[in-house]
């Protein structure tokens, strides 16, 4: 699939050294493609905020604002 | 019409040819800009930029020059040095790049020409470019080490660069024999792979605990503080309590010279210390190629904007990974391949004739200090046109972590290796 170049996909190629490229892992961390908006959205407020338990992901969220919270779960959640 | 740059246009003409089914005209209008981009190394950086060039825009005529056939990656490597894994297991062919339509070039860039956008190759071929990328990784500052030259890492490897090295430092732990001296000597900053040493250290001490259990390793730091220094310290103690000692460059760490054929090391404070294995990791500079062709600084890196990695030097020349100055990202594969993606970004909206949107940089160093025990450093990044590329997040591991939280960052650690291998190389 084509990758854009908007400020989502630019903040979501971030994403890819871990999470596989267009969020489809290939081995032990999980995939985030074709997820919910609503879910990554979630999931990545609950890292930053500290509600959800994690090893790296609370210290990634804390370099994303709201904003670029919604794009990214935008972003994933329409990759198949 | 003729308002529109081409993309909009061929975006235009694609939707109603698709709405008319005339396949002619969509496969005239794949063409694009068919501008032609040469990068210069399959590595992290290189391997990366040509991959996403193409997702962003497929009609661009992507040529990587990479000599070698089978790329071995210094992640990961520590493991196959240490015997746990096979050098097999790190290393990446070209044929997926290949099928997606990357010409591979196996062969080495001998100069670029930028003011006439020429690279010419050892094989005698030379290739013009509309944008180059280089990704050459890094060389070593022989002239800084006294005492030794490029030759003698073949008897005091440094395995900074995998492959052969790789091999030469594993064969020569494997022969040593017990209750002797291993010394890892660590240079000054900047270099590639902040932790690499001290993970190094860690493994190593994995291996011999296991079967050389007398051995010592004595780390002679050029520095006198280190990446991640508590949770590796903490690591040390727990791990292989008394076999480690490291020795920080203001109390005798730095070292003045190296007899090879003893296989001493002199340092500055006036100690001499005999070893059994000596990796002396040098100081660096940006691969070769890099400095010949003109573009780098007094200190051996590459300036370049830090927003497009455009080279400060040359036009239409971009510089990504260990190579160039990326203000606080470090040297390593993770950011090389972050830089590949923000670079291929601002490659294809600059041969649109349009704006880049905002670019996020990212960074993890995941270092292991046994096979079960892995810990981190994280950044997120932006840039600034007055700070250039700033942190805005991120983290450690925390030091109080039990071990199933260190267990779950050895399996994440993997994780990451398969999938950043992937997007590079896959
Ligand atoms: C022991 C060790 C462990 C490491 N562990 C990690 C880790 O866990 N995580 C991490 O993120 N990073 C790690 N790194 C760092 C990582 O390996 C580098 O930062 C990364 O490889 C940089 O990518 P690059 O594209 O700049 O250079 P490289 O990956 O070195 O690629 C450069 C390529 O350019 C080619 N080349 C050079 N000159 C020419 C020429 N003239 N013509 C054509 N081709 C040329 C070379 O053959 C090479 O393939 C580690 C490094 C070491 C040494
Ligand atoms: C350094 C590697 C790394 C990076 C970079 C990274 N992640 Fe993660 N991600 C993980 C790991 C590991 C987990 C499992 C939770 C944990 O231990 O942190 C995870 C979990 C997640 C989850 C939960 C998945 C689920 O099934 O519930 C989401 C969502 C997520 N990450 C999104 C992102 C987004 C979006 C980005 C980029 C902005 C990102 N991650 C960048 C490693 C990473």
């Amino acid at each position: 699939m084509a990758a854009e170049v908007t400020r989502g996909g630019m903040l979501s190629n971030s994403c890819a050294a871990c999470h596989g490229t267009d969020g489809k892992s290939p081995g032990a961390i999980p995939s985030i493609n074709g997820k919910s908006a609503e879910y990554i959205s979630q999931a990545m407020h609950d890292f930053r905020d500290g509600k959800r338990s994690a090893t790296v992901m609370g210290r990634h969220a804390s370099g994303y604002s709201d904003e670029d919270i919604e794009l990214i779960a935008d972003y994933f959640s329409s990759r198949p | 019409m003729k308002h529109f740059n081409r993309r909009k246009f061929c975006k235009l003409l694609g939707f109603s040819a698709v709405q008319l089914s005339v396949a002619g005209l969509l496969s005239s209008c794949s063409k694009g800009t068919s501008a032609r981009v040469v990068i210069v190394g399959g590595g992290f950086g290189g391997a990366t930029c040509a991959k996403y060039l193409l997702r962003f825009d497929s009609s661009l005529q992507i040529t990587l020059v990479e000599p070698s056939e089978k790329y071995m990656t210094c992640p990961f490597s520590n493991m196959v040095i240490t015997g746990v894994q096979a050098p097999d297991s790190i290393s990446h062919g070209y044929s997926a790049q290949q099928q997606r339509g990357v010409e591979v070039i196996h062969a080495k860039v001998q100069a670029v020409d930028a003011t006439v956008k020429m690279v010419a190759l050892d094989n005698g071929e030379v290739i013009h470019y509309d944008k180059l990328v280089l990704s050459p990784g890094i060389d070593f500052k022989w002239d800084a080490v006294e005492g030794m030259s490029a030759r003698d890492a073949e008897l005091i490897p440094h395995a900074w660069r995998a492959g052969r090295q790789t091999s030469i430092l594993r064969d020569q732990l494997k022969s040593m024999d017990d209750g002797g001296v291993v010394v890892v000597a660590p240079p000054e900053n900047p270099y590639r792979c902040p932790p690499g040493p001290y993970e190094r250290v860690s493994l190593i001490a994995h291996y011999l605990r296991q079967h050389k259990p007398k051995t010592k390793i004595l780390v002679l730091d050029a520095k006198d503080s280190f990446s991640k220094q508590a949770l590796f310290q903490q690591g040390w103690d727990e791990l292989y309590p008394g076999m480690v000692e490291w020795v920080s460059g203001s109390k005798g760490g730095r070292i003045d010279e190296v007899d090879v054929t003893t296989r001493t090391l002199h340092t500055e404070s006036g100690d001499k210390h005999k070893a059994d294995v000596i990796n002396l990791i040098p100081p660096q500079k940006a691969g070769e190629v890099a400095i010949t062709s003109g573009f780098s600084n007094e200190d051996g890196w590459c300036p370049v904007d830090q927003r497009t990695f455009e080279s400060e030097i040359h036009k239409d020349v971009y510089i990504i990974g260990d190579a160039c100055i990326a203000g606080k990202m470090p040297k390593s594969g993770f950011a090389a391949n972050s830089q590949g993606k923000v670079c291929a970004a601002a490659i294809v909206s600059s041969l649109w004739g349009e704006d880049m949107p905002e670019p996020s940089y990212v960074n993890t160093c995941y270092s292991l200090l046994s096979p079960e025990y892995g810990i981190s450093v994280a950044a997120v990044y932006r840039y600034d046109e007055n700070r250039g590329i700033y942190k805005t997040g991120g983290g450690v591991s925390p030091v109080d972590a039990d071990a199933s939280y260190r267990l779950q960052e050895a399996r994440y650690a993997r994780g990451w290796y398969d999938s950043i291998t992937m997007d590079a190389f896959g």
